[in-house]
């Protein structure tokens, strides 16, 4: 079926396309160039004086596995106030700070968000999180792997395992767990918290295995980097959410020694612990050694005010703020010999100090990092604040008189210490587009993501212009996934399976012969338990499509 | 004017939300009007009209005549004027009312008064488990007001309870104030097994000279605070008992402190016979 | 010979992976599996009945029609059992959707642990950290043994080297337990037995809390123990590098069994202030886990729960299966039911239509009964292990024609039709 939007202004920042008015069309599920006079066209949606992107991605949200579900468990009492009734189209579900599956889906693609990335899959978790996702639905996924708090690859580094080896331990993972990317969080840090190590700095060494988060990060690095998966290894620092963790954050950047490094929720290590409440902004430091790495890329983790819940793998981390959850109630679990877990309720409130320069902080970052390509807009949902905050989220960033309007009414001392009220710049359309398309495709290696060219796929948005960005992102007039209309004007008008993202790296099987001894002597399930394989996982998706990304091998 | 009431016709096949039979839900509305009013059941939602007749017009003092354990959450978020049930409630009544006067003439299910914040409930029959309680999930009881059982009440009386006064003139059944964060509670009959149980601060007075108290609970010696005197002062108005009890307070109350597993900052009064 | 294949163990929530199949005969209950699990195999080895209605043999299609066509006038189903796996599961939630029924899940204990969970928190551990971390054990009850058979064999009665020589573990059993029980405990152990009845267990558990956090409490008046025993328990939970509280909420006493599994949970933090210490609330048997993880991630909110009148609204209370029936609210009852035997309650008020394991049988015959396939036995499937974070793959022992859950389910709801 071919399809025409007619007369729609294009924001594609991948091909510069900034503003054009033309008719984009796509056949079934992939656009397609502009037909012949005398081919028929099935259906034409008049879309004068209208906006068109790419369907938006989230590169970093926790939409699915253990440590969700248990967000979901531990706050009935919010999930009841939150009800999503039944609509033609939709089962009844909740969207609670930690939303259903059901939720999660619909209200994504309600808002133009066709592909949604769980970047927190633990390994021995996977299959969890492949299930949750494949009941997220309309939008994409794909998940980011958990290493480097792992007893084997800790054992590996600590025994000067080859670069080889890690990589084909790292690829291996990756093809086990059907993932997309690998992640890092706290690295060793998780693990050391089991050897009740409290604190653990990037050049400081772990109690049992003597290595340093330092050689973990440079490793991980560098065994992504080699087997050629596209999406750079992704980053959660050290020392989330003390004061003075920007020292570790610098250190981090360092330690991938000039390879690709995602810095995720970034805002969550941008302190310094300067003033008199040892707790300051040090966004202008880290913006400006960002902006001078190229190799780097950051999504910002942007709190907003209000009730929501974090859930981390950063047990180390979660374990030590947990004091300072609302409610107070709070969950930390330790993983089998692979990870860990923390879910701690959070309620952001404006009139805070703490709270205010938080908000403050990621705001700074993201007006100060200067290219939209390395920055990405995220709350790390539901950690920083929901995925539905986004539009008013663009809004703060597009709109300097609304952002100072809110700036005036959160805690005087923190908006003083915060220099955002100097900063006048103002997101344009297009870099708004940059940072929730393009550029994640591009990150993530979505070749037919992220863009409005002829072959990409058909997930398309069209927005009604409106002076209040907030509202116009809101519930964009036309979303298509794959070539379907899934929503219009923030209804949801059919429910489609979206397809699974993961990447397929070439390594040397010869690596089993270490993990099945060790998953036989240490671990209660054998290897062969814990494969996931091609067919069970597009089962987990109700036959989803896999979608297997190609790396191109480095080392 | 006469009070708005609400005479029971059928009762409903499984429980129902009452919680639109109340002053604020009522108030300016016609009877065509009220007589619509939904009433959510399991998987329909029946009308007022389905279930009850009605008399009367003053929507600021609601009677309802015939209710029975199916209704739940009669008086819910009550916020002003008087809602009086002649016979039984199910769960929740009164849950999270502010203001207002809820009188339940009869006996109360589970979870009467949970959350509740301000505003007296006043059951002259039993209650049911988790008096002044809250929901499952919920990290805190009642937080205001005043919820005075003038029969028995089951087990977890006060649990999690914040803020506010309980009084319970029967007995209460087993861990009686179980987490309790703040608050009083006054029981004048008997008290079930593990009173206080994980209790972190508040008080709980009690009139079982010799009953049993956890071992995490210390002896602290006898007691005459000026604080339970006044406490009590302001109590007398709930009856004889209430009143009774505050008189032989003046000789002293056996004062214990605990849980010590939890923290152990909340106090237990016990009156000698 | 071919190599023997390997199964996973659906019969509690070790889901024991290391099973072997006789590949000359599987209907041989495989190698590894308890008594439990090879009573289970055999069972359902031993039968091979057809589906029925009213006690008439019938073939699948019948039986689902007829099952459609009781369905379609009532607005009132329970569907209980749930001991499904997550295939299974995903269906019974799209029918309770379509139905407007009330899920609940026929254990009733996992509720202690979720409302711990929902009340205060949980600081939890998985079995492979137990295997290899930890240096003490306290043990509640004797559900470790008894209802998890190869708990102690497979996570505790092992010398791991992974983190340096194996050590002795310390073994606290907290309430009395049998000679059996006593006896798979391991034997190189150092075992301190508390024996409190299980009703004195609050008391206990808060005094070691109230003594581990330098509380003034006097331990003689604890009763139940002798002071130097409690003393001793103390010193071994502080000197712990790696302390487990490990406890079936099946076995723990009386009706509000969750404030017992709160003061545990609170003990646990306040060790965690200078060491290391967690808890492994056993769990999974019969897909309770399982069943609550699919509802949760679903809709956001646990079981039990009514999908009724387009929303889902969940109440532990109101919507117990136990309640439902007492208040002669539901006007259906469907009992789903692939892995346990647990008993079907009596219902009179409506049909009872049973999809039931092939080896059920009933002292009255349901309106209708669907012999289900069990996963992990007569079909692939997936269930959530004990410890909450595994997810396993079951594959099918052998070939079957017996419908899994969500095959016969899916048949139901096709013949439902579009909801009235
Ligand atoms: S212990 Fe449990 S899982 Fe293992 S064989 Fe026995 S019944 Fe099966
Ligand atoms: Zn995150």
């Amino acid at each position: 079926m071919l399809t025409r939007l007619e007369g729609v202004r294009i924001i594609d920042p991948a091909h510069r396309a900034g503003g054009a008015v033309r008719d984009l069309y796509f056949r079934d599920r992939t656009i397609v160039a502009a037909p012949r006079d005398d081919e028929p066209v099935d259906r034409t949606w008049d879309c004068r004086g209208m906006i068109a992107m790419a369907g938006a991605i989230d590169l970093h949200t926790h939409i699915g596995g253990g440590k969700v579900n248990l967000a979901r468990a531990l706050l009935p009492e919010f999930a009841a106030a939150a009800p999503v009734p039944a609509t033609d189209r939709c089962a009844p579900c909740t969207a609670g700070p930690a939303p259903s599956a059901l939720a999660t889906g619909y209200r994504y693609a309600a808002m133009g968000y066709t592909a949604c990335f769980e970047p927190a899959m633990l390994p021995v978790n996977a299959r969890q999180a492949h299930f949750e996702m494949g009941d997220t639905p309309i939008v994409d996924k794909g998940a980011y792997a958990l290493l480097g708090n792992d007893d084997f690859l800790l054992r590996l580094l600590a025994g000067g395992a080859e670069r080889q080896e890690i990589a084909d331990y790292v690829g291996w993972t990756l093809h086990a767990t059907q993932a997309m990317a690998i992640k890092v969080v706290n690295a060793g840090g998780i693990s050391a918290f089991k050897f009740n190590q409290r604190s653990l700095d990037v050049d400081e060494a772990h109690v049992h295995y003597g290595i340093t988060p330092r050689r973990v990060i440079a490793a991980l690095a560098r065994a992504v980097h080699d087997l050629g998966v596209p999406h750079p290894l992704h980053v959660h620092c050290s020392n989330l959410g003390v004061p003075g963790n920007v020292d570790s954050t610098l250190a981090t950047i360092e330690a991938a020694e000039g390879l690709p490094i995602h810095l995720t929720h970034l805002q969550f290590h941008s302190y310094g612990s300067e003033g008199d409440r040892k707790f300051s902004s040090a966004a202008a430091r880290v913006a400006e050694v960002v902006n001078a790495s190229p190799h780097v890329t950051v999504d910002v983790g942007q709190i907003m005010f209000g009730q929501t819940v974090t859930c981390s793998g950063d047990s180390m981390m979660q374990h030590r703020n947990a004091r300072h959850g609302r409610p107070p109630k709070w969950i930390v679990m330790d993983i089998e010999c692979d990870a860990g877990c923390g879910v701690v309720p959070f309620r952001y409130r404006d009139r805070d100090f703490v709270n205010a320069l938080q908000w403050a902080i990621g705001l700074e970052l993201f007006l100060l990092v200067e290219d939209p390509w390395r920055i990405f807009l995220t709350t790390d949902h539901p950690n920083g604040g929901p995925f539905w905050s986004y539009p008013h989220l663009i809004k703060l960033l597009m709109d300097r008189s609304f952002r100072n309007d809110v700036l005036a009414r959160i805690h005087p001392d923190a908006a003083a210490l915060s220099n955002l009220r100097s900063i006048t710049r103002e997101y344009t359309l297009d870099e708004i587009a940059t940072m929730t398309r393009a550029a994640p495709a591009q990150i993530l290696g979505l070749t037919d993501r992220g863009h409005l060219g002829v072959g990409a796929a058909a997930d398309i948005v069209v927005y009604e212009p409106h002076p209040d960005p907030e509202v116009m992102f809101a519930a964009p007039r036309h979303v298509f996934k794959d070539g379907v209309l899934v929503a219009e004007r923030g209804e949801i008008r059919a429910v489609t399976r979206g397809s699974l993202h993961t990447v397929k790296p070439d390594f040397d099987r010869g690596i089993e012969r270490k993990l099945e001894p060790w998953f036989a002597r240490y671990q209660t399930q054998s290897m062969h338990s814990f494969v996931i394989g091609d067919d069970e996982v597009c089962e987990c998706g109700h036959s989803a499509r896999l979608i297997a990304h190609r790396c191109v091998r480095h080392g | 004017m006469t009070g708005l009431t609400f005479e029971l016709r059928s009762v409903p096949p499984g429980i129902v939300d009452g919680s639109v039979l109340q002053p604020a839900a009522l108030a300016g509305k016609s009877r065509a009007e009220i007589e619509r009013l939904p009433l959510a059941a399991w998987n329909e939602t029946l009308v007022v009209a389905d279930l009850f007749a009605l008399k009367g017009r003053d929507a600021q003092h609601v009677t309802i005549h015939g209710a029975c354990d199916r209704f739940e959450r009669l008086g819910a978020g009550l916020d002003g004027g008087t809602l009086t049930v002649v016979g039984g409630v199910g769960r929740y009544a009164g849950e999270g009312m502010r203001r207002g006067t809820l009188i339940i003439d009869g006996p109360a299910a589970s979870h009467v008064g949970a959350g509740m914040r301000g505003g007296l409930i006043d059951v002259t029959g039993d209650a049911g488990d988790f008096a002044g309680s809250a929901r499952p999930g919920a990290m805190a009881g009642m937080a205001g007001g005043t919820l005075r059982i003038r029969g028995d009440a089951g087990d977890r009386a006060g649990d999690r309870m914040r803020r506010g006064t309980l009084i319970v003139e029967g007995a209460v059944g087993g861990w009686c104030v179980s987490r309790m964060i703040a608050g009083t509670a006054l029981v004048l009959g008997a008290v079930g097994p593990h009173p206080g149980h994980q209790m972190r601060r508040g008080t709980l007075l009690l009139d079982a000279p010799g009953c049993e108290l956890l071992p995490t609970f210390n002896p602290n010696g006898r007691h005459d605070l000026l604080a339970i005197r006044l406490l009590l002062d302001s109590l007398a108005a709930h009856g004889p008992g209430v009143a009774d009890y505050g008189r032989r307070a003046i000789g002293g109350l056996d004062r214990w402190l605990g849980d010590l597993a939890a923290g152990g900052q909340g106090e237990i009064f016990v009156a000698r016979s | 010979m071919s190599p023997a294949r390997t199964t996973t163990c659906p019969f509690c929530g070790l889901l024991c992976d290391d099973l072997e199949v006789d590949p000359a005969d599987a209907k041989r209950a495989p190698r590894n599996a308890c008594a439990r699990g090879r009573d289970a195999y055999e069972s359902l080895a031993a039968v091979d009945g057809p589906p029925q209605v009213a006690g008439r043999a019938v073939g699948l299609d019948a039986a689902l029609d007829a099952a459609a066509a009781l369905l379609r006038p009532l607005r009132r189903p329970l569907i209980g059992g749930l001991d499904v796996d997550i295939a299974g599961m995903r269906a019974i939630l799209a029918l309770a959707r379509h139905l407007g029924a009330v899920v609940d899940h026929v254990s009733a204990a996992k509720q202690r642990n979720l409302r711990a969970l929902q009340e205060f928190g949980a600081i939890t551990t998985t079995f492979s950290e137990v295997r290899n971390r930890a240096d003490l054990l306290l043990l509640v009850g004797d559900g470790w043994h008894r209802r998890f058979p190869r708990f102690i064999e497979r996570i505790v009665a092992v010398d791991s080297d992974l983190f340096g020589p194996p050590s002795r573990r310390r073994i606290v059993t907290l309430n009395p337990i049998g000679r059996d029980t006593k006896a798979a405990l391991p034997q190189d152990a150092l075992h301190l037995a508390l024996d409190v009845v299980p009703e004195q267990l609050p008391v206990l558990i808060g005094m070691l809390t109230a003594m581990v956090d330098d509380r003034p409490v006097d331990p003689r008046r604890s009763g139940a123990v002798a002071p130097a025993l409690l003393e001793r328990c103390v010193a071994w939970m502080r000197e712990a590098r790696y302390g487990v509280v490990v406890w079936t909420a099946a076995d723990l006493e009386g009706s509000h069994a969750e404030l017992t599994v709160q003061a545990i949970t609170r003990c646990i933090r306040v060790l965690n202030g200078a060491t290391r210490f967690a808890a492994m609330p056993l769990a999974g048997t019969d897909g309770d886990l399982t069943a609550n993880a699919v509802q949760t991630w679903q809709s956001g909110v646990g079981l039990p729960a009514c999908y009724g009148d387009g929303r889902v609204v969940a109440d532990p209370e109101r919507f117990a299966s136990p309640a439902v029936l007492a208040r002669g609210e539901a006007d259906a009852l469907i009992w789903v039911s692939s892995l346990g035997q647990a008993a079907i309650p009596a219902f009179d008020a409506g049909p009872t239509i049973v999809f039931g394991r092939a080896d059920r049988v009933f002292d009255r015959s349901p309106d209708v009964f669907v012999p289900v396939a069990t996963p992990g036995v007569d079909a692939a499937g997936h269930l959530v292990r004990g410890d909450k974070v595994v997810t396993l793959r079951l594959p099918a022992v052998r070939a079957s024609d017996r419908p899994s859950v969500a095959t016969a389910l899916r048949g139901l709801l096709d013949r439902l039709g579009p909801p009235c």
